[in-house]
């Protein structure tokens, strides 16, 4: 009993302390009165430096970036400090699923940064319709971003039309196979399904996997599932599909299943590829040949295995629609849209000179492919010019972002059910349809 | 000196109880709360649902059940298999073998490896065309088995959990070589007199006195079992066909890709839950039994 | 004669299957040790257990040049925390196991049950709670966060040991006139030593693996830990096996370290903690 009442006013001590704790983080004193009037109370940003005061003195922001563009985006952005000696940014580098599950906790804690770097499609619309990201519409109109970035690339940071991204990459992909291999067989590019699957099979016959494909995670087989179902679908309902505005029990979806299992059935992916990871099945692509349904970013992916990309031939995959479009998405950087103004104009300063003309064509040979409408072109990555050039002409968002994440493992789960025959594709179709439904019922 | 006397626990026990106040228990119950809301974890719109979240995971979540399910195998698998084969390779080389410290030292060794890289590992061993399993498998006859069990959902779990013996097998191993070097000898001795079969020895004098090593190996197995994440994440990331999810993959997959942190949290108290069932009342019968 | 040669004999027998089992587990380490000599090409080309066509020696001096800091931050926040935290756990196991206290049993359990939260559950709020403090991206924020994690083990094991120190002792110390203080570092820490070790060896390999926590706390390059560090190796469209084999290689040598300099205690020690 004694003990017990020693015990309760220390375990109040310990709550209140932490409740106290909580209430003032929230309404934490030092954040700049607003002059912008976008609401933004919330002190997010300025955890180790000074909130910095209106009279213009240093501003602090935080940029949070995945390890994949450090080589070239850390000096781009120490040379912007030096340009802008006002404004000091704290770089953070994350491995490609850390960042993700790092800015959900942060957007949960609400301790996101004042820039980030994110995809578009459904990993980036989570920011942008709870008020996380600022609205870059009157941004966009006033920086004249029409002018300066590819209209392909707008497009695709938008959300509810609005503009929420800087364009930072614009990525498409395509079908990627060794030259010398085509040569050997006496091959062009093909123009027709029919074609590819011709020469699918000559490869097969020669014991080269045609597609070393990794279903871990699912989106490598995706790949070649989403453009199936645009060559069986046609470019509206694939549309209309990905918007969940039409049902996934349509025909174009079964056929599309059904293909991939023929192919599953002729062995023309590697033995045990469902579970296998992406990079391992690409070994086979290495070694032997096969295709491979990569992105813009390709070229430096075959620089840095030691591998020579004027090697390989590009076409776009042969779906025979209309403008035979390519999938494709953004990357681009989120600015907060609780952080102080000052920090903001900032975060969008910095994120516009990491993406303009200027800065780009400097760093062009490791950059990737970037959203602009016009830059260099560079021997390092010889197809990134052709995809862009080709990507205009017509681009689908790339299933994995355009569809809400839980819809999108629901596809990747069906799939491997048909290809491993534990389900028809019209039963495949037939649950996709019901977690649609699902997902419309939790997310009115 | 009355007063002091009581006061005294409590100072010893406050940095532990205060750090772990802090970090483990508000958290938890903060999560705990959650759980019972339909929620993204920003949006203004937050609905109690009170069990709703509960109820719907088991009647509804498909994947929740096969994770459940999944999960008991592992655990099943780990009481039996690990501690099993822990037990045995503890009672080998707790003889005066030659090299003994040289073989405690390779069972202990893959217990040091992070789950990632055993993923990593053990994926590329089981590779159905570059892996030495499938080699070694064709080389001794056996290709009928050189199957690629990791993308078959019905063998793919089983084939994890073999490398998961393989890394986890060294704890259990040790913490019983610990508890069989402080049996004293003298129960032996009589034993042997009385003319007693090793069988009989094991069976009525190691196993009694093992029985408190027996409390900290289950508990920590047991939560292993219950939480275990990496190594399956990293070998078939939860597929085939979403086979060999567990209750920690499926709850990162419901709080961190879908926003649906009620659910989340739900599937976080049901594993707290389960193992709290079990384990609580374990420790505190043996606790009653050792200490008179 | 008859029971010496069968006792040879199932020696012998014995020492077969040892050796088999042994074989088992070091062949996939022996894969890794190949891969990271291997090139990419020789890589991709061959299987997963085939010797190196040629030994790239300077894959562990790439993989060296690119994980030396962030080894070195894993070395800094072990050493910290982890003799911290026994510090913390055996005053907890010393209070309840040789003071009089009526809730000891009750406390073991409350603690005890710390083991079962899984760590994704805490993210968010520890998360609020280290940024209410401006503890973000510090070294004592993420040290806090990892004793936390380490209490319930740690008083465990260090409770099952101090179980078993005869508490004639005590009695000692008393008639000595120390104080409880004093009985603690002098009489019950030294005795309890090799429980220490062998916690300072598990916990230590806890933390140097640690990396749910590290990911989300830590999001300071120049911060983060080696379980970080070799993430960096795996990018988005491609992943760098050889030098990545050959970081992991270098990455467990303090640990092994560590093992190997308390391997005498790590039996001794644990033999208290389970009669707890």
């Amino acid at each position: 009993m004694r003990n017990m009442r020693k015990l309760s006013p220390l375990l109040l001590v310990f709550c209140l302390a932490f409740l106290a704790a909580c209430g003032g983080g929230n309404n934490s004193s030092g954040s700049t009165p607003s002059t912008g009037g976008t609401g933004n109370n919330t002190d997010s940003g300025g955890r180790l430096n000074d909130q910095g005061s209106s009279s213009g003195d240093k501003v602090a922001i935080s940029f949070w970036g995945i390890d994949g563009i450090s080589s070239y985006v850390e000096p781009i952005i120490k040379e912007f400090e030096q340009e802008n000696p006002d404004v000091s940014v704290e770089i953070s580098w994350f491995s490609t699923d850390a960042i993700k599950e790092s800015l959900k906790v942060a957007a949960s804690s609400r301790t996101l940064p004042d820039v980030w770097f994110n995809w578009g499609g459904s990993f980036a619309s989570f920011y942008s319709a709870n008020g996380l990201a600022m609205d870059l519409t009157q941004v966009a109109t006033d920086h004249n971003w029409t002018g300066i970035y590819n209209p392909a690339a707008i497009e695709l940071a938008k959300y509810d039309g609005k503009i929420y991204s800087v364009p930072f990459h614009l990525a498409s992909l395509g079908v990627f196979v060794k030259k010398d291999l085509y040569e050997q067989y006496g091959l062009q590019a093909p123009k027709t399904l029919a074609e590819l699957e011709n020469h699918m099979a000559i490869m097969h016959e020669n014991g080269i996997t045609p597609l070393p494909v990794g279903g871990k995670y699912g989106w490598m087989l995706m790949r070649w599932t989403e453009q199936l179902i645009e060559h069986y679908a046609g470019p509206e309902l694939h549309d209309q599909l990905s918007a969940l505005e039409a049902s996934w029990t349509d025909q174009s979806v079964v056929k599309a299943l059904t293909k991939l299992k023929e192919w599953s059935d002729k062995g023309y992916f590697p033995k045990g590829f469902i579970t296998m990871a992406p990079e391992e099945a690409e070994m086979y692509m290495y070694s032997d040949g096969g295709y491979a349904l990569e992105g813009t970013w390709f070229d430096q992916t075959l620089t840095s295995n030691g591998y020579d990309p004027n090697n390989y031939l590009f076409f776009k995959f042969p779906n025979e629609q209309g403008a035979v479009r390519m999938s494709s998405f953004a990357e681009g950087f989120q600015i907060n849209a609780e952080t102080s103004s000052e920090k903001q104009e900032a975060a969008i300063k910095l994120a516009e000179y990491i993406t303009s003309p200027d800065v780009v064509n400097k760093y062009i040979n490791e950059y990737g492919a970037p959203a602009l409408s016009e830059f260099a072109s560079t021997d390092a990555a010889p197809h990134v010019t052709v995809m862009a050039g080709e990507v205009s002409a017509g681009n689908f968002l790339i299933t994995d972002q355009a569809l809400p994440q839980e819809v999108v493992d629901k596809l990747f789960e069906v799939t491997d059910a048909v290809i491993l025959n534990a389900m028809t594709p019209e039963q495949a179709a037939a649950e996709m349809q019901k977690a649609v439904d699902q997902y419309k019922a939790n997310n009115p | 000196m009355r007063l002091k006397a009581n006061f005294a626990p409590w100072l010893f026990l406050f940095p532990a109880l205060f750090i772990y106040l802090m970090v483990i228990v508000l958290p938890s119950l903060y999560s705990l709360a959650l759980s019972f809301f339909d929620w993204n974890g920003v949006s203004a719109d937050k609905k109690f649902v009170g069990l709703g979240n509960y109820i719907s995971l088991i009647t509804e979540d498909t994947v929740f059940r096969t994770a459940l399910k999944n999960n008991l195998i592992w655990l099943i698998g780990s009481l039996t298999i690990m501690i099993g084969l822990g037990l045995t390779f503890a009672l080998i080389l707790n003889r005066q073998l030659k090299g003994r410290v040289f073989f405690r030292s390779i069972f202990y060794y893959p217990y040091v490896l992070s789950g990632i890289i055993v993923a990593i590992v053990w994926s590329w061993m089981y590779h159905p065309s570059k892996g030495f399993v499938t080699f070694f498998l064709e080389k001794i006859g056996l290709e009928a088995l050189a199957n690629p069990w990791l993308s078959d959902p019905k063998t793919a779990l089983y084939a994890i959990f073999i490398a998961g013996v393989w890394q986890g097998v060294g704890l259990p191993m040790v913490l019983f070589l610990a508890g069989l070097q402080a049996i004293p000898r003298d129960p032996y001795e009589a034993a042997i007199i009385d003319g007693a079969r090793p069988f009989q020895t094991f069976r009525y004098i190691t196993l009694p006195l093992l029985r408190d090593t027996f409390v900290i190996v289950f508990a920590t197995t047991m939560v292993g079992a219950m939480k275990v994440y990496d190594i399956i994440y990293g070998m078939t990331g939860g597929g085939p066909m979403n086979s060999t999810q567990v209750l920690s993959s499926w709850m990162y997959y419901q709080t961190f890709k879908y926003n649906y942190i009620g659910i989340g949290s739900a599937i976080s108290w049901y594993l707290i839950v389960i193992c709290l069932i079990v384990i609580v009342p374990y420790v505190i019968f043996i606790s009653k039994r050792s200490h008179h | 004669m008859e029971a010496s040669r069968k006792r040879k004999f199932s020696n012998g027998l014995l020492y077969v299957i040892l050796a088999a089992l042994a074989v088992f587990f070091i062949l996939p380490v022996v894969f890794v040790a190949f891969t990271a000599l291997k090139s990419n090409a020789d890589l991709n080309a061959h299987s997963f257990y085939s010797f190196p066509q040629e030994l790239m020696w300077s894959n562990f001096a790439d993989a060296w040049n690119r994980i030396r800091k962030y080894m070195g931050n894993s070395l800094f926040i072990s050493i910290v925390k982890v003799p911290l935290g026994i510090l913390v756990n055996a005053l907890a196991a010393f209070a309840l196991t040789r003071l009089r206290f009526k809730w000891a049993t009750g406390m073991f359990v409350f603690i005890l049950i710390g083991m079962m939260v899984p760590m994704q559950a805490t993210l968010v709020p520890l998360n609020m709670m280290l940024n209410a403090f401006d503890l973000n991206n510090t070294y004592p924020g993420i040290m806090f966060i990892y004793l936390g994690f380490g209490i319930p083990f740690g008083v465990l094991v260090l409770r099952g040991f101090m179980l078993a120190i005869p508490k004639e002792l005590d009695e000692a110390a008393l008639i000595d006139g120390c104080g409880e203080l004093g009985k603690f570092f002098r009489i019950i820490v030294p005795i309890a030593m090799p429980a220490i070790a062998t916690l300072f060896i598990l916990d230590f390999l806890a933390t140097w693996n640690e990396f749910l926590l590290a990911q989300i706390f830590i999001t300071k390059d120049s911060m983060q830990p080696i379980t970080a560090g070799l993430l960096t190796f795996q990018g988005q469209h491609s992943t760098n096996y050889t030098l990545l084999n050959a970081g992991v290689l270098l990455s467990i040598l303090p640990v092994m370290f560590v093992y190997v300099f308390f391997q005498k205690y790590l039996i001794s020690g644990m033999v208290g903690a389970v009669k707890g």
